[in-house]
């Protein structure tokens, strides 16, 4: 066996008495003869149940007693030979020491942001919830016109947020129009238009014609990529709207 | 709840702090803190041991899973600290491991426990040496000091602290607890009002004698309490 290897290693027989040891062996753990002398007293039956398995190499964690410390992990590579073993033992506590710090520091500020923080949080994402479902009602206004007023940034969220409801709505009420009304909505997100187009597109699927109402010449730009696409009409404002289709629809 | 405690260290082994805290909240709806800590989270961190025994984990994995859990029991004691109203009668109890020993989690369950019976508690959680505990207790003055210890060798670190104690100049209640109490006999270390605690039904049974005791007092004369 290689004497100068920069590590601890030991031969022992299958009773784990130490046949041979590295120097490195030497220096670091107090001479004994039974190398359980240097293995912490609660690692014992891991270190026999580990051996008995029926492998010939393995490595697993371990604690052992070293001449500077009571209690230091070290990874264990084992070698099966015959009735005999070979151990390698490599100190592992100081990675552990860094990996150590920062876990106590994650932990810490944890528990600084501590349950109100979180709850306030939950409770806040619940509201935006809320608030996005309340910011798109679906309002029946005949049994063929439905009115779907739009508040707020148009925003992914938010019409992920009203459209459960919406289809739910219109697919009881089957209208044949709906008009969706952009008066209230302010800013415009990338997101939320291909939202949007998503809605539109299952209107048609549900044989619900869409009609557009109160746009800024600013929505209407982020729109106009999809006008082609989509079958909807334009109308300029909600008045001029329900002239054409409520009233139209009395008269 | 041997299938929940399954699937709560499967949560804290993978880090998901949000998983583990649900378990915790679910079982919350039906059972006290006590039994929650007794039966769950204990039992989890024990499971833990064993898996590092069987070398399916490593102490790094530990160290993530310690992490969650004790996220996991500040969250049950959220609520307790929101409405605690201590005055001036309450009494005090304070904890700590000994020096070098990190092994909390258990300790801080205990302090919960006392918040949770109107104790007015001081956690001091891990590592703290002689003299800042002495000083502590010379201050404040509580009637109860709780530790704890995991690791074997820091028995001498106990002894010292017990001998410390007997030499305070009024006779606070010791409790010691942690994982190797029932592996010694420390009938002779520790002044004599010194209870080594092994898990947490004793420290119940502790709870109902105080309670009695603690009436009593109020009553005027030891022994007299009504309760049966
Ligand atoms: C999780 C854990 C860790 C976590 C720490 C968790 C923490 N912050 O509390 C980390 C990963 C950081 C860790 C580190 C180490 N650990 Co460690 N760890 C464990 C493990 C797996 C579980 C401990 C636990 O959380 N138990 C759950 C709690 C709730 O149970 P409990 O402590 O028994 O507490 C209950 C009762 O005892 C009682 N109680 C406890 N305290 C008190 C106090 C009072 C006043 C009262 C009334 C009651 C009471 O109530 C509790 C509730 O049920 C144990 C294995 C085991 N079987 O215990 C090893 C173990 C304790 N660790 C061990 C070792 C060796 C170490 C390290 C040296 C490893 C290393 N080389 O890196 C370091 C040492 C760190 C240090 N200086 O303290 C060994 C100790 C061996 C020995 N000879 O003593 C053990 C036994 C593992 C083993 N088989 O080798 N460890």
């Amino acid at each position: 066996m290689e004497k100068r290897i920069p590590l601890p290693l030991f031969r022992i027989t299958q009773d784990f008495q130490i046949v041979e040891r590295s120097d490195q062996a030497e220096h670091t753990f107090q001479y004994t003869n039974d190398l359980l002398d240097i293995v912490d007293a609660d690692s014992h039956d891991k270190l026999k149940a580990m051996l008995a398995h029926d492998v010939e190499q393995l490595d697993f964690e371990l604690n052992l007693i070293t001449k500077h410390s009571p209690l230091a992990l070290y990874k264990a590579f084992i070698q099966k030979s015959g009735e005999e073993a070979f151990c390698l033992f490599v100190p592992i506590e100081e990675q552990y020491q860094l990996v150590q710090n920062q876990l106590t520091d994650m932990q810490n500020r944890l528990n600084d942001t501590n349950f109100q923080l979180f709850e306030k949080k939950e409770k806040f994402s619940k509201m935006v919830d809320r608030s996005n479902e309340l910011s798109g009602p679906y309002i029946e206004l005949s049994d063929n016109l439905g009115l779907l007023p739009v508040f707020g940034d148009l925003s992914e969220e938010k019409l992920v947020a009203i459209k459960d409801n919406v289809f739910k709505r219109a697919y009881v009420s089957q209208p044949e129009r709906v008009l969706i009304d952009f008066t209230g909505v302010g800013n415009i997100q990338e997101e939320g238009v291909r939202e949007l187009k998503d809605l539109i597109l299952v209107f048609e699927q549900m044989g619900i014609h869409v009609v557009m109402i109160g746009l800024s010449p600013r929505h209407a730009l982020h729109l106009k990529p999809y006008r082609n696409e989509l079958q909807i009409d334009f109308a300029h404002s909600a008045k001029i709207a329900i002239k054409k289709w409520l009233i139209a629809e009395y008269l | 709840m041997q299938k929940t405690t399954e699937t709560f260290v499967d949560a804290l082994l993978k880090g998901d702090h949000a998983a583990s805290l649900r378990i915790v909240q679910n079982q919350r709806e039906h059972h006290s803190r006590f039994t929650i800590y007794n039966e769950l989270i204990t039992p989890a961190m024990h499971e833990i041991g064993m898996l590092w025994q069987q070398n399916k984990i490593t102490v790094a994995d530990e160290h993530l899973a310690t992490a969650v859990c004790d996220f996991v029991l500040s969250q049950t004691e959220y609520d307790l600290v929101q409405h605690s109203d201590f005055q001036e009668t309450t009494p005090k109890a304070m904890f700590f491991t000994v020096q070098d020993e990190y092994h909390y989690l258990g300790l801080k369950m205990v302090s919960i426990l006392f918040r949770e019976k109107d104790w007015n508690v001081k956690y001091y959680q891990s590592n703290l040496s002689i003299d800042h505990v002495m000083e502590q207790v010379e201050t404040w003055k509580p009637a109860v000091i709780g530790l704890s210890f995991a690791l074997a060798y820091r028995i001498e670190a106990l002894t010292a602290y017990l001998k410390k104690f007997s030499e305070l100049d009024y006779e606070p209640e010791i409790l010691v607890g942690g994982r190797l109490m029932h592996q010694y006999d420390f009938s002779s270390i520790g002044p004599p009002n010194t209870t080594f605690i092994e898990n947490l039904n004793e420290l119940q049974t502790w709870f109902n004698k105080d309670k009695t005791i603690r009436r009593d007092d109020s009553d005027g004369k030891a022994n007299t309490s009504s309760v049966i």
